[in-house]
C-alpha cells in the first residue's frame, strides 16, 4: 500500500510539475503560437485542449513503446520514426471522429490535424524519450502537458481581453504587448521555480 | 474610396478557385514575408525556436538553415499535388516530408565545423512540427504555383533567419559578453540568455515593426490622398 501511495504521490508531482513550474507554453514557448491563435477562438480552447492532451498521451504511450522496439534509433532518425507512430495514432483517432456523431465531434475534426502536429505535443514527448522517462512518467507529462497548455490558453485569453482595453502606444497595440506579457509570465514561473537572475 | 478585399478561408472545395484569384505579384511576396506579414513579428509563427532557441549567433544561423529545408518539401508538395488531397491527409505529409529532410540536413550541418547541436537541444527537432512549416505549406503554397511557392518559403525563412539573427546577436553580446565566440567588451548578464528576454525583446522588436507598417500606410494614404486632391 506504502508502495502504491508512493507511486501515485510521485505520479501527481510530476503532473502538478509540468502543469504549472514546468508549463509547455511559458518555461518553453512550446506551442506558444497556437495558443495565442486560439485566444481568436475562444470557444474552441477546451476542444483543442482536449484533443492535444489525448495526443499527448496516446502521442507519449506509443513512442515510448516504438522507443524500446527500436532502442537504436540514430539522432538524425527520431522525429521520422516517432512522427509516424503519432501519425499513424492521428489517422485511427481521426477515423473514429468521422463517424457522425455531436457538434464535439465535427469541431474536433477541424482542429486535429494542428492539435496533433504541433511544438506543444513533439516537445513533451521529446524531452520525456530525451530524458529516458517509463511510461508512468509519459503518461504524466501527456496530460500535464495538455492540461497546462489549456490552462495557459485561458491565461492568454484573459489577458488579451485585458490588454486590449488597456490604453497602450498603438505600436504596442496587440501582439507585441501579449509577447512582453508572455516575457513577464514566463519570469515569474522561472522564479516560482526558485530559480535566481545571476547577479 | 477602397474596395474591402474580402479574403475566403481556404477549404478543400475552393482551393482550385483560389489559386487563380490569389496569385501574388513577386514584389508582395517580399514585402508580406520582410514586412507586412512577418513570419515571427506580425504572424506568431515558430515562437519557440525563434525566441527561445535563438541565444546566440550560431544557433540563429542552424535554425534558419533547417528551417528553410525543412519547410521546402511541404510547401512543393502542397503546391504540386496538395489540392488533390483533403486536408487531414495533407498535414501529416508535410510533417513527414519535413521529418525526411531532417535526416539530410542533420548529417550535412554535422560535418560543418562551428555548429551549435549541443546548445539547440529538443529545439532541433521541434522544427519538424513548427506552425512555420504547416503555415507555409497549408496557408500559402498551397494556392500558388511552384516557383512561387519556392520563392515564398525562401523569404519567409529568410525573413525568419533575419529575425533570429538579430535577437540572437543582442542577445548573445550583451548575455554572454561574446560574439560568434568572440569576445566583445561589453556589459552583459546571463539572464538575456533566459526564455523570458526573448519574449520581452521580441515583443519590443514587434512593436519596432509594428509602428514601422503604420507609418508605411499611413505614407501611403497620403500620397493617395494628395494625389486625389490634384486631380481635382
Amino acid at each position: 500500500m506504502s508502495d502504491f501511495m508512493q507511486f501515485l504521490s510521485e505520479f501527481v508531482i510530476l503532473f502538478l510539475t509540468t502543469v504549472f513550474l514546468e508549463n509547455t507554453v511559458f518555461a518553453r514557448g512550446f506551442g506558444l503560437s497556437r495558443a495565442i491563435a486560439m485566444t481568436r477562438r475562444p470557444r474552441s480552447i477546451l476542444v483543442y485542449g482536449t484533443l492535444l492532451t489525448l495526443l499527448t498521451l496516446l502521442g507519449g504511450i506509443g513512442c515510448y513503446l516504438a522507443g524500446h522496439l527500436f532502442p537504436a534509433i540514430p539522432a538524425y532518425g527520431t522525429p521520422l520514426v516517432y512522427l509516424a507512430v503519432i501519425a499513424a495514432i492521428y489517422l485511427v483517432i481521426y477515423g473514429i471522429l468521422t463517424r457522425r456523431g455531436s457538434r464535439f465531434r465535427e469541431e474536433a475534426k477541424k482542429y486535429m490535424p494542428v492539435a496533433t502536429f504541433n511544438c506543444a505535443v513533439m516537445g513533451g514527448i521529446f524531452l520525456a524519450l530525451f530524458n529516458g522517462y517509463e511510461l508512468w512518467q509519459f503518461i504524466a507529462i501527456g496530460l500535464g502537458n495538455g492540461v497546462g497548455f489549456v490552462l495557459a490558453t485561458l491565461l492568454l485569453l484573459n489577458a488579451d481581453r485585458a490588454l486590449s482595453r488597456t490604453e497602450a502606444p498603438k505600436a504596442f497595440a496587440g501582439f507585441p504587448l501579449m509577447l512582453i506579457y508572455v516575457g513577464i509570465l514566463a519570469m515569474v514561473f522561472y522564479a516560482l521555480v526558485g530559480h535566481r537572475l545571476p547577479f | 474610396m477602397k474596395r474591402k478585399e474580402i479574403i475566403r478561408p481556404i477549404s478543400d472545395e475552393n482551393i482550385k478557385t483560389e489559386r487563380h484569384i490569389r496569385k501574388p505579384a513577386v514584389k508582395q511576396i517580399f514585402s508580406r514575408n520582410f514586412l507586412f506579414a512577418h513570419p515571427v513579428l506580425i504572424r506568431g509563427l515558430a515562437l519557440a525556436p525563434a525566441l527561445v532557441a535563438s541565444i546566440d549567433a550560431r544557433n540563429s544561423l542552424v535554425l534558419t538553415i533547417m528551417l528553410l529545408v525543412l519547410s521546402l518539401p511541404g510547401s512543393l508538395f502542397a503546391s504540386f499535388v496538395g489540392d488533390r488531397l483533403p486536408k487531414f491527409l495533407r498535414v501529416p505529409i508535410y510533417v513527414l516530408l519535413a521529418a525526411g529532410a531532417y535526416i539530410p540536413a542533420y548529417l550535412l550541418l554535422e560535418k560543418i565545423p562551428y555548429t551549435v547541436f549541443g546548445n539547440l537541444g529538443v529545439f532541433l527537432p521541434l522544427l519538424v512540427v513548427s506552425s512555420f512549416v504547416y503555415n507555409r505549406a497549408e496557408k500559402e503554397s498551397l494556392t500558388l504555383p511552384w516557383y512561387l511557392a519556392l520563392l515564398d518559403t525562401l523569404c519567409g525563412a529568410l525573413s525568419f533567419g533575419i529575425f533570429s539573427f538579430i535577437l540572437g546577436s543582442i542577445r548573445e553580446i550583451f548575455g554572454a559578453g561574446h560574439f560568434f565566440g568572440i569576445p566583445v567588451n561589453v556589459p552583459s548578464h546571463s539572464g538575456l540568455l533566459l526564455p523570458f528576454a526573448g519574449f520581452i525583446l521580441a515583443g519590443f522588436l514587434a512593436a519596432l515593426i509594428q509602428s514601422l507598417i503604420r507609418y508605411l500606410r499611413q505614407h501611403k494614404d497620403q500620397q493617395q490622398n494628395t494625389g486625389g486632391d490634384e486631380a481635382l
